[in-house]
């Protein structure tokens, strides 16, 4: 067994090991946690505060596995989408754990008061899309990087693995955004004075996992010069898309007056801001990838 | 009037040098050394000079001005 393929085991076990307790632990306290408890017990607490170490494990575990997926681009020939989902996968996983935190702090603070029912099946369900991602990552990871080059060494030399993956996860990324928007319009579904926040909030998921990639590239190319991180032909592809994200977002300005005319929404401004956004980042990222089709 | 080129056939006497290959020796990525060849980018002066250079030809032997169909008989034709 290679050293990686060994490290690759341990993460995943440790992983399997932190989700196991999780899960273990919420099916123990939940029937336990109900109002006429006073105080938790010292039980209850022990579990609950053994909980952010395990889910600490689980999420370096995400993290190795996003390092794994950006390692492994440069070597790819084909299958770009299905990696880019998978990169979307680990980032939207990742972040949910911060959540499963949150979860658990309100219902440790609101049980006695209100049904926190909503909150645990909402805990089950990012566990479950938390043990899909590992079991995804731990089978995925067991190949190792075909080029051992790193990943923004392989942009700079104009790898189309990588190129094409980053505008994919864009694309992803803009679709989320944009159904994230649609879903929020009408404004029975969030009150106005919640639209802004949860607008926000979306658009921030939404962005979460091509946040990561785009940081991870300036900081490794802060020293190199602009010019010299895309090959001519992606910057000119790049240049054609951008217009074309650009002119999508000047057509959509109508609809988003027509949305507002048609009374479906008050739509204040960081919502069609987000929805208009979403919709250039989505045309811009699909131009992109559409004058590279034939790569793949 | 198009930009044609022997792209593929300097590729092929060059012992049969695949696109990749190519794309690393002038630092581009695989997708733009394919566009080049089947006429759908016309690449900087820059980039046909390095071309040049990998071949040990001069530019208008690479690249020359013509009708698409007398001019790349490669046209459909890729790795």
């Amino acid at each position: 067994m290679t050293k990686l393929k060994r490290l690759n085991t341990i993460w995943a076990v440790l992983a399997f090991l932190g989700l196991a307790y999780s899960l273990t632990a919420y099916l123990i306290v939940q029937p336990q946690l109900v109002p006429s408890l006073a105080e938790p017990t010292a039980v209850i607490k022990l579990l609950g505060n053994l909980t952010i170490p395990a889910l600490f494990v689980v999420g370096l575990y995400h993290l190795y596995l996003l390092m794994h997926a950006f390692r492994t681009l440069p070597g790819r020939h084909h299958g770009y989408f299905w990696h880019s989902c998978y990169v979307v996968f680990i980032a939207l996983s990742g972040l949910f754990l911060i959540s499963d935190l949150t979860l658990l702090s309100d219902i440790g603070k609101e049980y006695r008061l209100f049904s926190v029912r909503e909150q645990w099946w909402m805990l089950y369900g990012f566990t479950g899309v938390h043990v899909a991602v590992c079991l995804a990552g731990a089978l995925y990871s067991r190949k190792t990087p075909e080029q051992d080059r790193r990943l923004f060494d392989a942009i700079r030399s104009g790898n189309d693995a990588v190129f094409i993956t980053l505008h994919h996860i864009g694309l992803l990324c803009g679709l989320m955004g944009i159904i994230c928007a649609i879903v929020s319009f009408p404004d029975w579904i969030v009150t106005q004075r919640y639209s802004d926040p949860w607008m926000i909030l979306l658009t921030c998921i939404a962005l979460f996992p091509l946040a990561l990639i785009v940081l991870y590239w300036v900081i490794n190319n802060r020293k190199n010069p602009a010019s010299a991180w895309l090959d001519e032909k992606q910057i000119s592809d790049t240049a054609v898309a951008s217009l074309a994200g650009f002119t999508a977002m000047l057509l959509s300005l109508p609809l988003c007056g027509a949305l507002v005319w048609a009374g479906v929404t008050s739509l204040s401004a960081i919502r069609w801001f987000g929805l208009l956004f979403f919709i250039g980042l989505t045309v811009f990222c699909g131009a992109v990838i559409w004058r590279n089709r034939t790569a793949e | 009037m198009k930009l044609n080129n022997r792209l593929r056939k300097l590729r092929f006497e060059q012992d049969e040098m695949t696109q990749q290959a190519l794309a690393d020796a002038l630092g581009v990525s695989r997708m733009t050394v394919y566009s080049i060849e089947k006429g759908k980018y016309v690449p900087s002066t820059l980039l046909a000079l390095k071309l040049a250079g990998v071949f040990g030809k001069p530019v208008e032997e690479i690249f020359y001005l013509g009708d698409a169909v007398s001019g790349n008989e490669e046209e459909n034709e890729h790795d």
